[in-house]
C-alpha cells in the first residue's frame, strides 16, 4: 500500500467501526450499565479525535528539522 | 524566580473550552511542580484548556511536548526568548532530538527531569545554565505525586515507571526506559485519595507487568474505600487468563482495560511487532472474563506493518464483529525520532516525511516495504 492508501484505508475502517448505528448498537449490548456509559463515551470521543486535518501551526520548517536531523545523528551513533 | 511551565498542544484551542475537559492529562507537568524547589513560584498552562499569555510575569518558561506538537513548542519558545526570557525545553521530543530543540531554547533537559531539574534551576539561578541536562533514571521512591493538577475532569497518576517489552514502536524502548520501576503502594493510594478527580488514569506503560505488585495496589485501594473510577493499560497475557488480578481491579474501580492487540494476525504480532504474548485466539476468552468482572476493554491496533494489505481491513473489521469489540482505536505506525522503528526506517530511506505535525498516529509518513 501507497502511504496514501494506507491513511485512507484506516479511514474507512474508521468510518465503518464508529458509525452511529454500530456505536450504540455496541453500547446497548455491554453488559453493565457502567460499561455501556463508558463505551458510548468512548467510542465518540475516538471518532471525535481520529481525522486530524492538522490545520493551523507554521509550516515551513522541513528544512531545519532535517538539519537538526542530521547534526542530531552523532550524538545518538 | 517565578516559573511558568507549558504543555503545548499542536491543536490549542481547537476543541473549545469543555472538550479538552475530558481528555487524558499528561502527568509531565505537575510533576515537574512537583520536583520544583518550594522557594519558587510555579504556574502551569496546558494549552488544551488554556491559552499562553506572552506578557506573564516569569523569569523562566519550561516547556513540555510531544512529536505532533514540536513546532507549537518552538513557536511558544521563540516567542518567549524574544522578550528576553529563559527558555527550557523537554518531554518526549526534545528527548529524542535535543540538538534540534536546543535551536529554540537555552537548556534542553534530556528524559526524566526529577533530579536534573533542581540542579539546572540552581545553575540558572548562578547564572551557569548549561545547554543540556541530563539525568539517570530516577528510583521509584523519588517519582513524585503530583501535587499540581490541571483543570480536567479526568485525573492522572503513574504508580511505575518503565516497560521491560521494548517493543520496537515504543517511545519507551528509545529511550532505554525498560526497567520496571515500582513506587510504594502506600504513596500511590495516598495520592489517589487526595487527588480531586472521581475518574482517573494510570500513566503505567502497563499495570500487568508486576501482577504482585498490581495485586498489592488494587487490595490498599480496596481497603481505602476509594470510590473512585479508573483506566489502565494491560497485556493480553495476563488480562486474559489471572481472574484473582481482574477481580480485584474491578473492586479496586477499574471501569476498563486499554490493551494493546495491535493486529488481528498473529503472524505480524509475532515476525513484525515481537508481542508473541499477544496470541489472537486468547482475545475472545479476555473479552469474557473481563465483561464478567463488569468492566470493558478498549482495544488498540496498528497498521501499516510490511505484511498488512488492504485485505487486512476487513479482516480486522469481521474480528472486531465477532469477537463483539466495544470500543477500538485504529492508528498507524508511526516511527516517532529515536524508536528502534525510525532507526530502521531512516536507514531504509523510508520515512518520506520529518513534518513532526504529521506524527500523531493517523497519518503515514513512510512507505510500506511489500
Amino acid at each position: 500500500m501507497t502511504p496514501e492508501e494506507l491513511e485512507r484505508e484506516v479511514r474507512k475502517l474508521s468510518r465503518k467501526f464508529f458509525s452511529i448505528d454500530r456505536v450504540i448498537k455496541r453500547a446497548l449490548s455491554a453488559k453493565s450499565f457502567r460499561s455501556k456509559i463508558f463505551s458510548l463515551l468512548a467510542n465518540f470521543a475516538i471518532r471525535k479525535f481520529t481525522d486530524f486535518d492538522f490545520e493551523g501551526g507554521r509550516m515551513g520548517y522541513e528544512n531545519i528539522t532535517h538539519n537538526a536531523l542530521h547534526k542530531a545523528e552523532g550524538e545518538f551513533v | 524566580m517565578k516559573i511558568l511551565l507549558v504543555q503545548a498542544d499542536r491543536d490549542a484551542g481547537k476543541y473549545g473550552k469543555i472538550l479538552p475537559k475530558f481528555f487524558i492529562p499528561s502527568l509531565a507537568l505537575p510533576q515537574l511542580a512537583a520536583c520544583t524547589p518550594k522557594k519558587y513560584e510555579v504556574k502551569i498552562v496546558n494549552e488544551w484548556y488554556e491559552k499562553v499569555d506572552f506578557d506573564e510575569d516569569c523569569d523562566l518558561v519550561a516547556i513540555s511536548a510531544f512529536t505532533k506538537d514540536a513546532y507549537r513548542a518552538y513557536d511558544i519558545a521563540d516567542e518567549f526568548r524574544q522578550r528576553g526570557i529563559k527558555v527550557v525545553l523537554g518531554g518526549y521530543h526534545p528527548t529524542a532530538l535535543p540538538i534540534e530543540a536546543k535551536q529554540h531554547a537555552d537548556a534542553v533537559v534530556i528524559g526524566e527531569a526529577e533530579t536534573s531539574w533542581p540542579r539546572l534551576l540552581d545553575d540558572l539561578e548562578k547564572g551557569k545554565l548549561k545547554p543540556f541536562y541530563r539525568s539517570r533514571k530516577v528510583r521509584p521512591e523519588k517519582i513524585p505525586s503530583a501535587i499540581k493538577r490541571c483543570n480536567g475532569f479526568i485525573g492522572a497518576i503513574q504508580a511505575s515507571r518503565g516497560c521491560p517489552y521494548r517493543c520496537e514502536f515504543c517511545q519507551l524502548t528509545g529511550f532505554g526506559d525498560n526497567i520496571h520501576r515500582k513506587r510504594p503502594v502506600k504513596e500511590v493510594v495516598d495520592e489517589i485519595e487526595a487527588m480531586p478527580n472521581k475518574v482517573f488514569w494510570f500513566h503505567d506503560a502497563s499495570l500487568t507487568i508486576d501482577p504482585r505488585y498490581s495485586k498489592k495496589l488494587f487490595k490498599e485501594m480496596i481497603k481505602r474505600k476509594l470510590r473512585k473510577g479508573w483506566v489502565a493499560f494491560g497485556n493480553m497475557a495476563i488480562l486474559s487468563r489471572d481472574k484473582e488480578f481482574l477481580r480485584l481491579a474491578s473492586r479496586a474501580g477499574c471501569i476498563a482495560w486499554m490493551v494493546g492487540v495491535e493486529s488481528v494476525s498473529q503472524r505480524v504480532i509475532e515476525k513484525e511487532i515481537g508481542k508473541g504474548g499477544n496470541k489472537i485466539d486468547r482475545v475472545p476468552k479476555m473479552l469474557e472474563i473481563i465483561e464478567d468482572e463488569g468492566m470493558e476493554v478498549w482495544a488498540s491496533f496498528i497498521f501499516g506493518f510490511d505484511n498488512d494489505t488492504p485485505a487486512t481491513f476487513d479482516a480486522t473489521f469481521q474480528k472486531l464483529e465477532e469477537w463483539g469489540l466495544k470500543v477500538a482505536e485504529f492508528n498507524i505506525l508511526t516511527p516517532f525520532p529515536k524508536t528502534p522503528i525510525f532507526e530502521k526506517l531512516r536507514r531504509q530511506n523510508r520515512i518520506i516525511s520529518f513534518d513532526w505535525r504529521k506524527y500523531d498516529l493517523n497519518h503515514a509518513v513512510f512507505f510500506q516495504n511489500t
